[in-house]
């Protein structure tokens, strides 16, 4: 049997695998995705304050440290049994908003953007940020760098810290809003809500009024339909710092919705044995190996998760384009992997939207934000982090210190789908052995489109992930190589 | 000349705490002109921390597997395309952000970039303890980077 390998090397996590097997006719016979893991995490946190892991768990991921911060916030809330007073929620929510806002539009940018405005066959050299900005002119560049940075400025106000916040404390945050504050954020906020509704244009101009790009959307080889996750409002409307965890089914019907403290009822890992990598599945409908359908418990989280699992966005610009997205991609649920895309821009335009809400609310200047904490215990928190569905549960002693750590991170939530994908998408795309790079790119699109995170590294910059592939005849010999930087 | 030292890492993975400990090394010692950051980012972040410097220095871990634990290279951006096999680098990246910078940015993008690279063990434990190997090295590195600054 041959082997092909499909080798993202990034930087500390640099080992992330996609491996893909041929059979005797150099057709693809299967695929498996590896993650590497970082080790030693439990032990790490046992008996360490558990104040600190708000801190800790944002060092763990340099991509999404606001969604581990967020996390490791919520689980103490319900380990020190303290309900946050109403201002400090609305404060973490608009902070995570700041977030969204600069982890999507670097997704889509940087990472997922070039295939479509420079085209998946485009030579690798061109299709990056760099050929985006060579296409869509050097205005966009300026605007795409911009609001990032606003994002990114919002959750340092609010965080007290670039990069990684240290604001979040059991009970509520560290630091109410100035009026001042109040101002320059607002000020953010409404150029990223006009930066967001550019970006949907562009996205109109260059992927959906181009019917070979849409026709590629709605292809075979990117189809996948699963069981969806995501956290919902009390109007089953997409949220991503509270609410119930709601699951959909491959057909669209509420499957089931929950409270997180109860998602060990409903959730398992499958552990198989050639990787330490877990595959998670609902346990009402049962591991079935990596297979899709009603009758496999493999679901997907993220942005078109998200928007699958609920009835809608909270927000009126948000929920156009949300009902636009299903009306033209042949009504809900949307199964296409590469909709992910479109999603995540939707939920960008939302996250304008929210924050725009939340800096108005008079409350956001309210100096009550923190309530006192209770006795320490057992404490489950979650988050929708940028790419799905994050949960940290601890258990804390009756000193406050760390007993147990156990964190489900959505790249995990993900891992049985994104496998699934990858492998459709090289059996829909490689036959005989044929591989050229704008092959290559389309399997890797599948991937892509997740927005995957391998092992919350700390340094990795999303939208960059050279590729190794190497094929290996049935004896093991290479092949063929292709690398592509 | 206005020089920032930057050291990139992650101090709770093991030998990745390299380049914070440099730093924190060398800002308890009192400099003129240069400033002294700790990081645990990359690309676009890194590139915004370098504005208006004249002057980098990043001092960051790496593996190859083909150097010794504790082995210390100096490379500059242009050698980052014969050191394509230092795949923890993250260089592209790197490299792509800096020149979006450059193209798009009205501010001061630094001419002079070095990149202290420590070869490294273990980067995939949780750990603020470093391997034997690499906390040898340290004060090497330390006084490598330190005349780096007074040249």
């Amino acid at each position: 049997m041959e082997k092909i390998e499909i080798d993202p090397i990034t930087r500390l996590e640099g080992h992330g695998k996609i491996t893909i097997f041929l059979d005797d006719d150099k057709n693809v016979k299967n695929a498996y995705l590896q993650i590497p893991e970082l080790r030693g995490f439990e032990k790490f946190c046992q008996g360490r304050r558990a104040e600190d892991m708000p801190q800790i768990t944002s060092r763990i991921c340099g991509v999404c440290p606001v969604a581990h911060h967020f996390a490791a916030t919520k689980a103490l809330d319900d380990a020190f049994d303290v309900e946050p007073p109403s201002a400090a929620k609305k404060l973490r929510e608009l902070m995570y908003s700041g977030y969204i806002i600069y982890d999507h539009t670097l997704h889509f940018y940087f990472l997922g953007g070039p295939d479509f405005v420079v085209g998946p066959d485009a030579p690798p050299g061109e299709r990056n940020i760099l050929g985006v900005i060579k296409k869509a002119g050097i205005d966009v560049a300026k605007d795409v760098i911009k609001h990032r940075a606003f994002g990114q400025k919002i959750t340092a106000i609010l965080g007290g810290k670039a990069t990684h916040p240290v604001c979040g404390l059991p009970g509520g945050v560290s630091k109410s809003l100035s009026e001042d504050e109040v101002k320059e954020i607002e000020e953010m906020i409404d150029s990223c809500h006009v930066f967001a509704k550019f970006t949907l244009k562009l996205f109109d101009d260059i992927v959906l009024k181009n019917q070979d790009y849409v026709d590629l959307i709605l292809s075979d080889p990117y189809q996948l339909d699963t069981y969806n996750m995501g956290l919902v409002d009390d109007n089953n409307k997409v949220n991503f710092y509270d609410g119930l965890i709601r699951v959909t089914d491959p057909k669209g019907k509420e499957f089931l919705k929950f409270p997180v403290k109860d998602y060990n009822e409903h959730v398992a890992e499958n552990v198989e044995e050639w990787t330490y990598m877990k595959y998670p599945y609902l346990r009402k409908i049962g591991w079935n190996g990596l297979t899709s359908g009603q009758e496999s418990g493999i679901y997907r989280v993220g942005p078109l998760g998200r928007l699958n699992a609920a009835d809608g966005m909270a927000t009126p610009d948000a929920q156009k384009e949300y009902e636009r997205m299903y009306e033209t991609l042949g009504g809900k649920p949307v199964n296409s992997t590469l909709a992910f895309h479109w999603a995540r821009l939707i939920e960008l335009l939302y996250a304008t939207e929210r924050a725009k809400e939340l800096i108005q609310d008079p409350e956001i200047t309210s100096e009550h934000v923190r309530n006192p904490v209770g006795e320490p215990g057992e404490g489950i928190g979650v988050v929708e982090a940028a790419r799905g569905t994050l949960i940290h549960h601890y258990n804390v002693d009756k000193d406050g210190l760390m007993e147990k750590a156990n964190l489900i991170v959505a790249t995990t939530n993900n891992a049985g789908a994104i496998t699934m994908s990858v492998r459709d998408a090289a059996m829909g795309l490689v036959h005989e052995g044929e591989i050229d790079e704008g092959m290559l790119n389309k399997v890797e699109m599948a991937f892509r489109a997740y927005d995957p995170c391998f092992a919350c590294a700390t340094h990795s910059l999303p939208g960059e992930m050279p590729l190794e592939v190497e094929i290996l005849d049935s004896k093991g010999k290479l092949f063929k190589s292709l690398e592509r930087l | 000349m206005k020089t920032i030292l930057i050291g990139l890492g992650n101090p709770l993975l093991t030998d990745d705490a390299v380049g914070i400990r440099v730093a924190k090394s060398l800002d308890s010692e009192s400099w003129t002109d240069v400033d002294i950051e700790e990081a645990s980012v990359g690309g676009m972040e890194l590139v915004e921390m370098m504005l208006g410097y004249e002057r980098v220095i990043i001092v960051d871990s790496i593996i190859t597997g083909k150097k010794e634990v504790g082995t210390i290279r100096r490379i500059t951006p242009e050698d980052f395309k014969e050191t394509r096999n230092v795949s923890n680098l993250h260089n592209v990246g790197f490299l792509q952000a800096l020149k979006i910078w450059s193209e798009t940015g009205d501010d001061i993008i630094p001419q002079d970039i070095v990149i202290y690279a420590v070869e490294v063990d273990d980067v995939y434990t949780f750990s603020e303890t470093m391997t034997p190997r690499v906390e040898e090295a340290l004060p090497k590195v330390i006084e490598q980077v330190r005349d780096e600054l007074n040249s």
